[in-house]
Order: structure tokens, then C-alpha cells, then sequence
């Protein structure tokens, strides 16, 4: 899995392109779903970050990049890699906090939107919303805390899927639940690397090879001699 | 020993200790220019000092921060993993320290350079981890 940028507004643009598709229903609704849908897969399959000509290039999206961010290595100012910076809580170092917090307050609307409609299936919106920003609401330190939170929201919505009289859904969510409080206790998905410049800093998600090999490249470009005359 | 040129740590030092670029030229009587090439080439030289400690050392890199001149990194001593924290002390150069056994130099320069507020062991890791 490539590493990418999760806090740029264009990440967004899917999610309301979803939203407005449940809202206005019929084809236009459907033609703008299948628009999101696509832009979902090309966005997370083909966005990546490398270290080109010295310099680390984001794009997301692939080989028409919707964004593209360029960072000169001397200009970097710190590097943190997660989970080992147990003590680092990823909402805190996006850039725009307002990108990942808005797909989760979307993901949810969509989910209270539906059950307005008394559509059941607006419980698993919320569940599935909730359970992805876990990973960037607790620190890799806080594992147990992770796990209860992951636990909780797992029973309250198998609870509630009974409650509106669709128990087959139960076992999906205990499931998904039992996963997820097992992946979290091996902190899978806090696998980042943080770049910090004096302007900005970048996140960038992805699993622990790639954090491993990007540090690695950082580390060999950077540690590669540099023979910097004194000012 | 590694160390920063002289007039290139004075001016890594004073951004250090949170003055700005534009601060740091007028008070040397430099362009500011000369100052953002001296901070760039500070940092890379301390980035390159601190990736080679840990490469030597095969410590595994958790943070680098090359504006305060620090690492974290994870390391492995008597078949147990243990933190390591690591200082760029001007004039002294690196000094990595075990599991947060701090001498009170090291102390007194995390309080110098604003990492933290008080001389307290406790109060450096917690600056140091999140």
C-alpha cells in the first residue's frame, strides 16, 4: 500500500459528491455515486508519495494528479514515524483536521440522514464512520483505550441493528468489531510518516513497509554525504 | 566529534532558542538570505548526524527533529528494546542518552531551547514522545 495524503480537500470531494447523491436520489443521484465511487479507486489506488530529484513529491491520483505537493528535503524540519511515536496523536498533526473530521461528520449525517428514513442500514454509515477515525482520534500508546472504544461502538450498533429488527446484521458487526479491536491492538492503521517543514506538515498514511522504506530513503538521501560549506 | 561550524551553530542556536530568520540577520548583520541557507544547511548536516548515529547503532528512527536538535529512536540493549533520545549540544556535539537517564546539562539545554519549561525529567520525555 503506497503512502498518501488523507488531509487534502480534494479527499472531500467523494464524500459530498455522496452525500448530495443520497440527498437528491433518482439518476442524477446515481450517475454522481458512480462518480464518487471511481473517484474513490482512482484516488486511493493510484495517489503515492516518492523522493524524486531530492525532493519528496506527493500526488494524489495517478498519471493526472487532482493534487500534487513538493517538498525540498533541506527544507525539512522534522521527521516522525508512527506508530513508534506512540506518544504522537495523528488528528493533531494534519495540516487541515478539518479534511478527516468532515468526512467523518459526512459519513455520519449520510448514516443519521438514512435512519430518518428509517433505512436500518444508516446504523452500519455511522458504525463503519466511527470505526475508521479511531485510528487517528487515540495515540499508538493508547491501545487498551482504542480497543474499548472500538468494543463500545461495536456493541452499541450490533444492539441497535437489533433493535430495529435486523439481527442478521449482528454478526457482520461483531465481526468487523472482533477485527478491528484485534488490528488495533497491533496498532494497524497508524502507520504514518510525518513530515514537518517551517510552512507545513504532511501527513502521509500507509503500512509499516512503506513507512519503513520511505524512512529509509530519507535516511540514504539525507545521510548521504551532504559536504555543506560554512556560511 | 561531530560539530557544526562555529557561525553556522550560532545561527542554528539563535533559531533554536525561537528567534526569527529576519531577527537572527539583523542581529548578525547578515542578509536574511544568508541565514535561511546557513538554517537549511544546518539542518541537513544534523539531519545526516543523527540518521548515521542511528545507522551505526542500528537504532530504529522514531523521531528526528533537526530544528531543536533531537532524536527519539528504539534500540536494543541486553535482548530488550529501550528508547534513545539524542542531543546536538552546541560544542559538544551528540550525545545520546538510555531510557531518559538525563545529566543536568542536558536538562538545562531542553529548557535553553524551549522544549520545555522547567528542568524535569518527566516533563523532557513527555516533550520528547508526543
Amino acid at each position: 500500500m503506497p503512502l498518501g495524503m488523507i488531509d487534502h480537500p480534494v479527499m472531500l470531494l467523494p464524500f459530498i459528491l455522496l452525500a448530495v447523491s443520497f440527498l437528491l436520489g433518482g439518476n442524477v443521484g446515481w450517475a454522481l455515486m458512480a462518480l464518487a465511487f471511481w473517484l474513490v479507486v482512482y484516488i486511493s489506488l493510484t495517489g503515492d508519495a516518492r523522493i524524486e530529484r531530492g525532493r519528496i513529491v506527493v500526488r494524489i491520483g495517478r498519471p493526472v494528479p487532482l493534487a500534487r505537493k513538493e517538498v525540498p528535503l533541506d527544507e525539512i524540519v522534522e521527521v516522525i514515524k508512527l506508530p513508534s511515536a506512540s506518544g504522537v496523536r495523528l488528528i493533531e498533526q494534519f495540516q487541515r483536521p478539518w479534511v478527516p473530521l468532515g468526512n467523518l461528520a459526512i459519513g455520519v449525517s449520510i448514516g443519521a440522514l438514512f435512519l430518518y428514513r428509517s433505512e436500518f442500514y444508516g446504523v452500519l454509515w455511522i458504525y463503519v464512520s466511527l470505526l475508521s477515525s479511531l485510528n487517528y482520534l487515540f495515540r499508538p500508546a493508547d491501545k487498551r483505550n482504542r480497543m474499548v472504544a472500538s468494543l463500545f461502538i461495536s456493541f452499541t450498533s450490533a444492539w441497535a441493528f437489533l433493535y430495529l429488527g435486523h439481527p442478521e446484521f449482528v454478526l457482520v458487526v461483531a465481526l468487523y468489531g472482533l477485527f478491528d479491536a484485534t488490528f488495533a491492538n497491533e496498532n494497524y492503521g497508524q502507520d504514518a510518516v510525518i513530515i514537518r517543514t517551517e510552512r507545513e506538515q504532511i501527513v502521509l498514511l500507509g503500512d509499516s513497509t512503506a513507512t519503513e522504506s520511505f524512512i529509509e530513503e530519507i535516511k540514504s538521501l539525507l545521510a548521504g554525504g551532504s559536504n555543506v560549506p560554512a556560511p | 566529534m561531530f560539530l557544526l561550524p562555529e557561525a553556522m551553530e550560532r545561527v542554528w542556536l539563535m533559531r533554536a532558542r525561537g528567534m526569527r530568520e529576519i531577527e537572527i540577520a539583523r542581529e548578525l548583520g547578515v542578509s536574511r538570505q544568508a541565514v535561511n541557507k546557513a538554517l537549511r544547511d544546518a539542518r541537513v548536516k544534523l539531519f545526516e548526524a543523527f540518521f548515521g548515529l542511528a545507522e551505526v547503532f542500528s537504532w530504529e528512527i522514531v523521531r528526528v527533529n533537526a530544528e531543536k536538535g533531537f532524536m527519539v529512536a528504539r534500540g536494543r540493549c541486553l535482548g530488550r528494546s529501550v528508547r534513545v533520545y539524542a542531543f546536538y549540544i552546541p560544542g559538544k556535539g551528540l550525545r545520546a542518552f538510555f531510557e531518559g537517564d538525563f545529566p543536568d546539562y542536558v536538562l538545562g539545554h531542553a529548557v535553553e531551547l524551549g522544549i520545555i519549561d522547567e528542568p524535569d525529567r518527566e516533563k523532557l520525555i513527555n516533550a520528547l514522545e508526543s
